[in-house]
């Protein structure tokens, strides 16, 4: 398996405050893998983001992306690799209009033209915004404009998408859009995606998950390893899913279930097998 | 109702004016400013006005929009009308009433002046109704690109205007919810001495302040993830494109301004 | 204080070529001290609903009564602080709105607006910032020294200080962390429970209504199309799937485990207790056959 992002002893802390943000942290993604790193706000997790695009400078420790190691001659190229989508759908919309805001990133590679039309087409297209190139983004919901950021970093080739809880300002709707398109992308593509978030429907897409608490990673594992957990995870940030606390009451309340279930499907289905058996 | 200040003032269509090169409309919007001081006669302003409606038209615009860009000055024009009418002592007296005396030439004077000031707005008022603000900027960029040589940070100040152009709706939109979040903190924004209105209004300004500086940091931060690394090595989307259109119309503002030139007393 | 809407209608730029009808046909009745949800879609209404609950939008047809003023649609009504200071707002991501440079001026705020005595506000800020689960050292800081959920506290205190009748939420949550969201909504719920307070909450998330509130009113396209208490409402799932909005997950468990064994499970099913108890009595009664 080929690593797209190599994470080894990075340690970082903020100008002015006592604790690191991150202290010693390792980790690794594969190509084409799905990562979530989950913790509560302030457990450093936004922070991997921003030194992974190199707008932060890790106080020690080595980070490598799709075997390039980051340094300050290596940044640009390092860029070209990732793409990200940050929080606030207004505040990364740089165009005056849906499609100038596709053509910026694109303009700043010194694509020709010719080309820029045809990249910015297909990138809409792959996000279902095709129709509103035109639109300014004040008449676009916030699921749309999430939309457009990701249509502006694909149209990019990156290797490498991270979200940074880019769907923590949405509504359920927007949110759904948005992961729809991200979940599309992956599978497509091939591209690997990191998402930083606490919203559990990412956890459940994801391969693998870490979790973090005060600059560490705490945790990791597959979505499933990651829940048997239980409530300690509620203490590090992350709401367990419905299915698993209804598997975990059931099984304390003597139901002979075979494990926890992640979705409410697989739950009513063993619910069913047993109640036909009886 | 914020909305309707700055933006909204382009009307969509498709005419010969909304076709044109925005640095036609730039260049022509320029050189009439001068031109118009060329007329000076009655000849010169009918030609003057007859060039300006004709303009009007060819953009298949609502008169009554024109006319709404006439109201905010409507008492500038009103007041050198009556200054030019009341003061001029020139020529024939045509009446006079107590200490006022009206002449022909003051009327004549007042009329032309007023004239000039209509069809100044009106050109104007024309640019922005048939010129998204986009294009003004990227006929702006082209316009000036001459100046880099000269170390003017052409493509730099393009930028921020079409940032700000993007921003505009964003910030009103922003004043109008903290407005709102104030006034349910029993905060009167129209009425009560003046204190307390400094207070209402620091109430506003502070958190606005304070929203556009973080919006302004992450959106460097988007920026510099999405390669901006300055105007350097920057191709451009957005082409700007002189059709016979343009090279005709600047023909006849040529024109025009040499039979001005001819007729003017 | 109860607050009853009258066939109201609001139109955003009324008489002009903009003109766009935001409500219509809302009738509605907030009994005091009950915990009313509303629930529906980005751009449905309910902001445009809940900014009538204080004057802040007046309606354009139709009428508003809160307590004892009431608002006609059509005139202009002036003198709206009385009416302000009952109905207390807390706004999307209130932390937009501090501007002090202390806590403790910030959450005076409000109060002194309404003619409230500093040294009175004081104390009030000193209870509030309790309320809320901060710290009293707090009160001397800076508002922007505090970390993101901090200041979402202080802003809720700043509202709570006004010492309402009513108390409107406009989705109080937002962008916080599974444990923030958890700390404040159990706050509102005490602060219903201890001090009468009537709250309106606005919300898309179908968890929170149906675990908190004992109405829920259903917003789609500007009108009220279902309220009612929350098992009335949950009891007809497809209904609410149709609007393309979501189903508590409890809710959606119960409707997908009756359609496959074809039988009801004697619960309603709001709360993983209630489930739990459901599936308990039905598998007993099961294996008793």
């Amino acid at each position: 398996m080929e690593i797209a992002v190599r994470v080894q002893d990075v340690s970082f802390q903020y100008a002015n405050q006592s604790d690191y943000a991150l202290k010693n942290v390792s980790f690794h993604v594969r190509t084409g893998e799905w990562l979530t790193i989950v913790g509560h706000n302030g457990s450093g997790k936004s922070t991997i983001a921003k030194l992974l695009t190199g707008l932060l400078q890790a106080e020690k420790g080595r980070i490598e992306i799709c075997g390039i190691p980051l340094n300050e001659e290596t940044i640009w190229k390092v860029r070209e690799q990732i793409g990200i989508v940050f929080q606030n759908p207004d505040n990364q919309f740089v165009g005056t209009t849906v499609q100038d805001d596709v053509a910026f990133g694109l303009e700043n590679r010194g694509v020709p033209r010719e080309e820029m039309t045809e990249r910015i087409n297909e990138a809409l297209k792959k996000v279902n915004m095709e129709s509103f190139l035109e639109h300014e983004p004040h008449r676009l919901s916030g699921g749309q404009k999430q939309r457009v950021a990701i249509a502006s970093v694909i149209a990019l080739r990156p290797r490498i998408i991270i979200l940074d809880e880019a769907t923590s300002m949405l509504d359920p709707r927007g949110k759904k859009e948005v992961l729809a398109v991200i979940e599309q992308l992956q599978k497509e593509r091939q591209i690997t995606v990191i998402s930083i978030t606490h919203d559990l429907d990412e956890v459940a897409k994801a391969d693998r998950v870490i979790v973090m608490n005060k600059g560490m990673v705490v945790e990791e594992g597959t979505p499933e390893q990651i829940f048997a957990h239980g409530e300690k995870l509620e203490e590090l940030g992350l709401d367990l899913p419905f299915a698993v606390k209804l598997s975990k009451r059931l099984k304390d309340a003597g139901f002979p279930l075979t494990g926890d279930h992640l979705t409410v499907e697989g739950l009513v289905n063993e619910l069913w097998t047993l109640y036909l058996k009886m | 109702m914020i909305n309707s200040m700055i933006i909204g003032k382009y009307v969509p269509g498709r005419s010969l004016i909304h076709r044109l090169d925005p640095r036609t409309k730039l260049l022509m919007m320029f050189f009439y400013v001068f031109i118009v001081f060329l007329a000076n006669n009655v000849w010169t302003y009918t030609l003057l006005t007859l060039f300006t409606l004709s303009l009007l038209l060819l953009s298949k615009i609502p008169f009554s929009f024109i006319v709404k860009g006439f109201k905010p000055i409507l008492w500038v024009i009103v007041f050198t009308l009556l200054l030019h009418v009341l003061m001029t002592k020139e020529g024939n007296m045509l009446f006079q009433f107590g200490w006022i005396e009206i002449y022909d030439k003051g009327v004549q004077q007042g009329f032309f002046i007023s004239l000039r000031f209509l069809l100044l707005i009106a050109i104007t008022t024309l640019l922005t109704l048939t010129t998204t603000p986009i294009e003004v900027t990227d006929g702006m960029e082209k316009l000036l690109a001459p100046f880099k040589r000269w170390n003017m940070p052409v493509h730099e100040l393009a930028l921020m205007m079409s940032i700000s152009l993007r921003f505009i709706p964003t910030l009103m939109e922003e004043t109008e919810k903290i407005i709102k979040a104030q006034a349910a903190r029993g905060v009167d924004f129209s009425s009560g001495p003046f204190s307390e209105r400094m207070k209402a209004m620091t109430s506003l300004l502070i958190p606005l302040f304070i929203s556009a500086f973080k919006r302004a940091e992450e959106l460097a931060i988007a920026m510099e993830v999405r390669g901006y690394r300055g105007g350097e090595g920057r191709t451009k989307w957005r082409q700007l494109t002189w059709s016979y259109l343009d090279t005709l119309f600047m023909l006849s503002l040529i024109s025009l301004s040499i039979l001005l030139w001819l007729l003017r007393s | 204080m109860d607050i009853i809407f009258k066939n109201v209608e609001h139109r955003y730029q009324a008489q002009t070529p903009f003109e766009k009808r935001a409500l219509y046909d809302i009738d509605l009745e907030i009994k005091t001290g009950s915990y009313v949800a509303v629930i529906g879609h980005t751009g449905s209404g309910k902001s445009t609903l809940l900014q009538h609950l204080n004057g802040l939008l007046q309606p354009t047809k139709g009428s508003v009564t809160i307590g004892d003023r009431t608002i006609v649609g059509g005139k202009k009504e002036k003198n709206l602080k009385p009416l302000r200071k009952k109905v207390g707002i807390v706004f999307q991501f209130p932390e937009h709105q501090l501007f002090e440079e202390t806590v403790e001026k910030d959450i005076c705020f409000g109060p002194i607006n309404f003619g409230v005595s500093e040294e009175e506000a004081k104390r009030k800020a000193k209870e509030c910032l309790s309320l809320v689960g901060l710290p009293e050292e707090v009160l001397t800081k800076s508002p922007f020294e505090l970390s993101g959920g901090q200041m979402r506290r202080v802003a809720i205190a700043g509202v709570l200080a006004m010492e309402p009748e009513v108390l409107v939420l406009d989705e109080p949550t937002a962008g916080l962390d599974p444990r923030g969201r958890k700390e404040i909504m159990d706050m509102f719920a005490r602060l219903h429970q201890q001090k009468q307070l009537t709250i309106v909450l606005v919300t898309h998330s179908m968890e929170d209504a149906a675990r908190y509130a004992d109405e829920i009113v259903i917003m789609n396209k500007g009108t009220i199309v279902k309220k009612g208490t929350p098992e009335e409402i949950f009891s007809d799932v497809t209904s609410l799937m149709e609007l393309g909005l979501d189903v508590p997950e409890t809710v959606l468990f119960k409707h997908l485990l009756e359609s496959k064994i074809g039988e009801a499970i004697p619960s309603t099913c709001l709360t993983i207790e209630e489930t739990l108890q459901g599936l308990q009595t039905l598998f007993a009664r099961v294996k008793k056959k």
